[in-house]
């Protein structure tokens, strides 16, 4: 018993000490650091969604994902087959789609609140992966939560409303680990007030040159039965990315 | 469809040589070459309608025969380089009919992008310009080869520049050769079409009234083009110009208002030698040099993709100020006769004054030997619905309406995704109207149904 005492000890110090400096953040700033723990500000990666209805595979889609900070997001389709070249750009909260394969020439616009591909991510949430832009939060408690792999973790949770009704939800519920600000879960809530979906983050690797989430687990509350995984292969950070490969003039060639 | 007989030009193969030596295409995750595409097989049968003189004119089989079934392989390969991009989009096609078979290639765009600045891209060959938000109608492009809601892929032959200062600012100017230079244009022979039907013509008429002067310098087409994104606002501004032959300034925009995407074009055009869309063999008209004939179009866009499925409605209206009015009308005529005399078409000229003076000035149908020249509209409405249920079934409709006569065409299709990477499609295409005479051709047409299958690569 008198061997516990010094874990015990370093445990309630490690606790207090992150809650001490947790505490001297704003809240801005804490999701601010748990964005960077998920993506840095600007990056290219690889990555699979898969989406799995009643533990079936429904839907699989490979895709590059470039993304800057503050300038916009453009996804390529790479599969399946028949959705190989379809492009996705994304900025200031509009969305467009180009798909070389149609007959059109022209990129179309579309809404970004939308579920991306028939997964059950929304455009957005592969698009635009930034909270701080959209929503207004602040920390509402900290709770013990189990996560996969690493047990009881002591999290800070965020709430945050959404800043304009062109956000894909009204309001999202953060849980970011104490410790590092890494981010391990959220709740998406729809204008009535209801959970809409959770996403878990989780299998922590190295990732862009730090540890981070490299897969996401997006649940449907409506359809319980239908999970979207996006698997990320690779990361690679590029702070040098040329604001024209988010226009559209780029978005069609 | 669209194919055409077409010579494959030197430089589209040097360009086609060149993305071949560029070695074996990769899948999966590489991007800095990567080929994919689609081989689509069909058969085309006529099942129900048309008059008589439709099918006589159009050499139609009668119903129930096949009339046409084809392969066509489209190809699109990308690749990088540094600072730089090679980008071909191909349709190679071999279609069969009663009268034998016919092989065309068809070069949407194949170009070479080099970007010597993060902020600037040259772009030389066959190239798109993206323009504006609109689905059917774009009344100030110029100079994009002539729009149709189905085919809207190919590119013009020249060069042009963009420059991005920011990621929501973009300028755009571009030079088109193919309007000088036709050899150019592997689809110099490109008419509008709705959903697959394409207006009648008068070659010689349209020869006669679109020459190209003696120095082809002065054919060049030009246009600047610039984007910009303020909030949900998109906003583009354009001015296309050609020596004697356009001038046509445009603005349009828009804007995302909950989900439901707004969208308006409005063009003036000062030079009245193309009708919209532009290069129709009817584009004839030049009766008022310098007076400003609006073109506008406003529509509304709505698409929702659910986790069951997604559906899309798009509908459009356009009006088209250029051509005649009914009193200009009146006053060309009369050179339109005295060309059409010229050119030794004297024994029909009695006819064709016949039918023009008795027909309405609206929805004129003038008639010559076995040519229809279309009676184009100054309204029109163009409507499309599509619906996917979810990864396995998708049903689209478009149909463009001449609100003027009262004329339609419409295009159900059916999509099935069989296998993975496979489709099975049955399509239909039909044209009605009040009028046997229309920019449609003669109707009504018959209903054509074709059916296929496309695997995806």
């Amino acid at each position: 018993m008198r061997n516990l005492y010094p874990g015990i000890i370093i445990v309630i110090v490690c606790t207090f000490t992150s809650n001490l400096y947790a505490q001297d953040l704003s809240a801005e700033q804490i999701v601010r650091k748990a964005e960077q723990s998920v993506y840095p500000d600007s990056f290219v990666m690889r990555a699979t969604i898969e989406t799995l209805k009643s533990g079936e595979v429904e839907s699989r889609m490979d895709m590059q994902i470039r993304y800057k900070r503050g300038t916009g997001t453009r996804i390529e389709l790479l599969a399946p087959a028949r959705s190989h070249g379809i492009r996705f750009l994304q900025k200031e909260g509009n969305l467009w789609m180009f798909n070389p394969r149609a007959g059109s020439g022209q990129a179309i616009r579309l809404s970004p609140r939308a579920s991306f591909q028939g997964t059950v991510f929304s455009n957005r949430d592969v698009g635009d992966p930034q909270y701080t832009t959209d929503y207004t939060v602040q920390v509402v408690g900290h709770e013990s939560i189990d996560v996969p792999g690493s047990g009881q973790v002591n999290a800070i949770v965020v709430e945050g409303l959404a800043r304009n009704a062109q956000i894909a939800y009204a309001k999202v519920r953060l849980w970011i680990r104490a410790s590092d600000y890494m981010i391990l879960k959220a709740e998406y809530f729809a204008k009535s007030g209801l959970p809409f979906k959770t996403v878990e983050f989780t299998n922590i690797r190295n990732l862009g040159g730090r540890e981070r989430p490299s897969v996401l687990r997006m649940l449907s509350l409506d359809q319980k039965d239908r999970v979207s995984v996006m698997t990320i292969h690779d990361l690679t950070e590029d702070p040098a990315m040329a604001d024209a490969i988010f226009t559209l003039s780029a978005l069609t060639r | 469809m669209t194919n055409q007989k077409a010579a494959l030009n030197p430089i589209w193969l040097t360009m086609l040589v060149a993305a071949a030596c560029l070695g074996a295409p990769q899948r999966g995750f590489a991007q800095d070459n990567s080929l994919f595409g689609s081989v689509e097989t069909s058969v085309t049968d006529s099942i129900a309608g048309g008059n008589a003189q439709t099918s006589s004119v159009a050499g139609l089989a009668p119903y129930g025969q096949i009339l046409s079934g084809g392969v066509k392989a489209h190809l699109i390969e990308r690749s990088t380089f540094a600072d730089g991009e090679l980008y071909i989009d191909d349709t190679l096609a071999w279609l069969g009919g009663s009268d034998g078979g016919m092989l065309s290639n068809t070069l949407a765009q194949g170009y070479i992008a080099v970007s010597p600045l993060p902020e600037l891209t040259v772009v030389v060959g066959k190239r798109r310009i993206s323009w504006g938000a609109g689905y059917a109608f774009f009344p100030g492009d110029l100079i994009n080869p002539p729009a149709s809601p189905d085919n809207r892929s190919t590119g013009f032959s020249g060069i042009l520049a963009t420059i991005a200062p920011s990621a929501s600012f973009t300028l755009t100017a571009a030079v088109r050769f193919d309007t000088a230079f036709p050899e150019l244009a592997t689809l110099s022979g490109f008419t509008p079409t709705v959903a697959g039907i394409a207006p009648s013509s008068l070659p010689f008429l349209a020869a006669y009234l679109q020459s190209v002067p003696d120095n082809p310098w002065l054919s060049l087409r030009y246009v600047l083009y610039a984007d910009m994104l303020f909030g949900n606002l998109d906003l583009y501004a354009a001015s296309t110009y050609q020596y004697n032959s356009v001038l046509r300034p445009a603005a349009g925009f828009s804007i995302d208002l909950g989900g439901v995407i707004a969208n308006g074009e409005l063009a003036v055009e000062f030079s009245n030698s193309s009708l919209y869309p532009a290069a129709s063999s009817a584009a004839f008209a030049r009766p008022a040099l310098g007076t400003p004939f609006p073109i506008f179009t406003v529509g509304l866009q709505r698409t929702v993709t659910s986790d069951a499925g997604s559906y899309a409605i798009t509908a459009e209206y356009l009006y088209d100020g250029t051509g005649y009015t009914a009193a200009q009308e009146a006053t060309v005529s009369g050179d339109l006769l005295q060309a059409f005399s010229a050119l030794g078409g004297s024994a029909s000229v009695a006819k064709l004054r016949a039918e023009y003076a008795s027909a309405d000035a609206s929805s004129s149908a003038w008639f010559s030997s076995g040519s229809v020249l279309p009676a184009f509209g100054r309204h029109y409405a163009a409507v499309s619905l599509s619906a996917s249920a979810g990864n396995a079934f998708e049903a689209t409709a478009a149909g463009l309406v001449n609100l003027q006569d009262g004329s339609f065409a419409v295009q159900p299709e059916l999509r099935l995704r069989w296998q993975s990477g496979v489709d099975l499609f049955a399509r239909a295409v039909a044209a009605w109207g009040p009028n046997d005479n229309s920019e449609f051709g003669l109707l009504p047409t018959p209903v054509t149904v074709t059916t296929g299958a496309v695997v995806h690569f």
